[in-house]
């Protein structure tokens, strides 16, 4: 077994693409300089010069540019540095992307990478992750890989699409390992964890912190929880969450998003668990601090009581528990 | 001849539009071209057909049928007919028929330009001879996607045909009160921008144009046509709105000067065409227009029996 890093195996996925396929290119600002997008589309400006394109900041008419060049054919790639900067090419996505085949009878696949940033005064203008946002538009896909497996997958689904894709990639998942071969099953969750007490199904970043509750819960509570990771987002089908609420009946979900109007009710209102609890970011702007940070995003603790209390039980004494380990990767700026 | 065939059918479509729509069998929002199909028929002709990918806004009368002659579906379409080139899914304001070469009518003001700058970035990667041609009105170039296009198609050298159909209205306000810029000194800012603005309603003047602009397109400089004209109806509906306040006084006029077809008929007129051959053109366009009509009416009908 290969391990390979999430940014790693975006890289080489995109690279397959680009050598197979000239129709291939990719664009936004940064994605030719020498940071090449958290090294994802490192090599390229060399590899592939007028298929890896540096923009100017027009987000709008870079996402028009981009289905215009579907349209005829090219299969375009747009990068957005941060999610927030995609609210700029929302109309782009929703009145022209998202409509043209049904319209027109035509295809516009345009592929969207957008990258969630947390941590390190990321604040809130560099923060949100706009899944709900866009999984509300009809007629788009929306993929959000947790693993280096499903990075690599989502690559070659969103190529295989006749409609415009959207890819969240979470910045901090980067630089977690894992083997790419990793077999990824198309339009469906994918379990993380096997267990038989409870369903934690939760989105990008959220799963490493729903694979360390379990971790917990396994240790301090003898609670066996199943581990979902909600890899396709749109089409929604939920075979693997389906199957695990038959069996558990009680279900948490933890997204990377704010709670109202999330992928949690959602997915409750798909699996109709006996007990269920949601879990998401606090309403309001992300804030800068770290200590303010802290309390708006969601921890493994937080999965942990709120497994808990839909189980009926006391929570665990988690103050011995190290919670932000990753973050102290994220030395900044960016 | 071609030209004026295909202003007048336009012309004739959208009279049949007018004195039917009262019907309620075309449940689609209107926003007429009338008085405008020089613009899109003097364009079009120059371009080529065949070399054009069509781009417009929710205005797509005059572009869709220069650009396709299609008047069958088009009043199929209106109609909300499956025969239609969408199947009734796209109406007056969003009708499109990418075989034909016409490959979006956008709701969203100025939504179209990048898109269209989107084909002629695919049509220059891909070493095609053809042009993206974008129509929209004054109103558009507010956006600020108007600009961002501009700039990425100068940066691209894209082969693209900006046309800005301008009637001075956005819906029922003035650019007078909107715009703060001469549209003319911006766009001339554009190094590799080439420009062309004309007031005439004569096509074969916009044709003119049309042709440097193709010439400059396909060898990296993207154009842009600044044609201004008078338009005949309300933003949207079929009424007369000339009367109203915030029309130009002058447009109650009915300066016939201002009427394309007017104009191109003296055209002809002075080159020796005879009254009959024109009213040939006049009376097979008139039956053919009819039947389109009528057979989508027919549809129509059937289909709420």
């Amino acid at each position: 077994m290969t391990m390979t890093t999430y940014a790693n195996a975006i890289r080489e996925a995109w690279f397959d693409a680009m050598a197979k396929n000239d129709m291939v290119f990719t664009y936004g600002l940064g994605v030719a300089d020498h940071k090449a997008t958290f090294g994802t589309t490192e090599g390229f400006p060399v590899l592939f010069p007028d298929r890896c394109l540096d923009m100017p900041l027009s987000e709008a008419a870079s996402t028009g540019l981009g289905i215009g060049a579907a349209m005829m054919g090219m299969r375009p790639v747009q990068v957005h540095i941060r999610a927030d900067f995609a609210l700029l090419s929302l109309s782009q996505w929703a009145n022209m992307a998202s409509t043209h085949l049904r319209i027109d009878g035509t295809p516009a696949p345009l592929i969207m990478r957008v990258i969630i940033g947390r941590g390190w005064g990321q604040g809130c203008h560099h923060s949100k992750s706009l899944l709900s946002t866009f999984a509300h538009f009809p007629d788009t896909r929306v993929l959000m890989p947790a693993t280096p497996a499903q990075a690599a997958h989502a690559v070659r689904a969103s190529l295989s699409s006749i409609l415009p894709t959207v890819i969240f990639e979470h910045r901090w998942l980067y630089w977690s390992e894992g083997d790419p071969m990793q077999p990824v099953v198309p339009f469906s969750d994918q379990v993380l964890r096997c267990g038989s007490d409870i369903t934690i199904a939760a989105t990008s970043w959220s799963s490493v912190l729903a694979l360390r509750a379990a971790d917990i819960l396994s240790r301090k509570c003898g609670v066996d929880a199943e581990v979902i990771n909600l890899y396709y987002l749109k089409p929604l089908t939920l075979p693997e969450t389906h199957k695990s609420v038959r069996r558990t009946g009680a279900l948490v979900t933890v997204e990377d998003g704010w709670l109202e109007y999330g992928i949690g009710s959602e997915v409750i209102a798909r699996t109709s668990p006996r007990r269920s609890e949601r879990i998401g970011w606090e309403d309001g702007a992300c804030p800068t601090a770290r200590h303010l940070e802290n309390r708006f995003y969601h921890n493994s603790r937080d999965i942990v009581t709120s497994a808990c209390s839909v189980l009926g039980i006391n929570a665990p004494d988690l103050d011995d528990e190290p919670l932000y380990s990753h973050e102290n990767k994220f030395r900044g700026p960016f | 001849m071609e030209k004026l065939r295909k202003m007048y059918l336009i012309r004739t479509a959208e009279r049949f539009i007018r004195h039917m729509y009262h019907l309620d069998l075309m449940k689609t929002p209107m926003h007429m071209s009338g008085g405008s199909e020089h613009i899109a028929v003097g364009v079009l002709d120059a371009v080529g057909t065949e070399r054009a990918a069509v781009f417009c806004s929710y205005r797509s009368h005059a572009p869709y049928l220069a650009q396709t002659d299609d008047v069958e579906g088009f009043f199929h379409e209106i109609h909300g007919n499956e025969q239609g080139p969408n199947g009734g899914r796209a109406g007056s304001m969003h009708i499109s028929n990418s075989g034909l070469g016409h490959y979006l009518s956008s709701g969203i003001v100025a939504d179209q330009i990048p898109v269209a700058v989107g084909a002629a970035f695919a049509m220059r990667r891909l070493k095609e001879e053809r042009v993206s041609v974008v129509f929209f009105g004054d109103g558009a170039t507010n956006e600020g996607v108007f600009w961002e296009s501009l700039n990425l198609a100068c940066m691209f050298r894209l082969p693209i045909i900006f046309v800005c159909e301008d009637n001075g209205l956005a819906v029922h306000t003035s650019s007078n009160y909107t715009q703060h810029y001469e549209l003319w000194k911006v766009a001339t800012a554009f190094p590799r921008l080439s420009y062309h603005h004309t007031c005439s309603r004569y096509a074969n003047d916009i044709s003119e144009d049309a042709v440097r602009a193709v010439h400059s397109a396909l060898s990296g400089y993207p154009a842009m046509i600044h044609a201004t004209y008078t338009r005949m109806y309300e933003h949207v509906g079929v009424g007369d709105d000339r009367a109203l306040p915030y029309r130009n006084p002058s447009d109650l006029d009915g300066d016939p000067e201002n009427d394309p077809i007017y104009a191109y008929e003296r055209f002809l007129v002075e080159k020796g065409y005879t009254g009959d051959a024109i009213q040939d053109v006049y009376d097979s366009v008139y039956r053919r227009v009819r039947g389109a009509y009528e057979h989508a009416v027919d549809v129509a009908r059937e289909r709420q029996s």
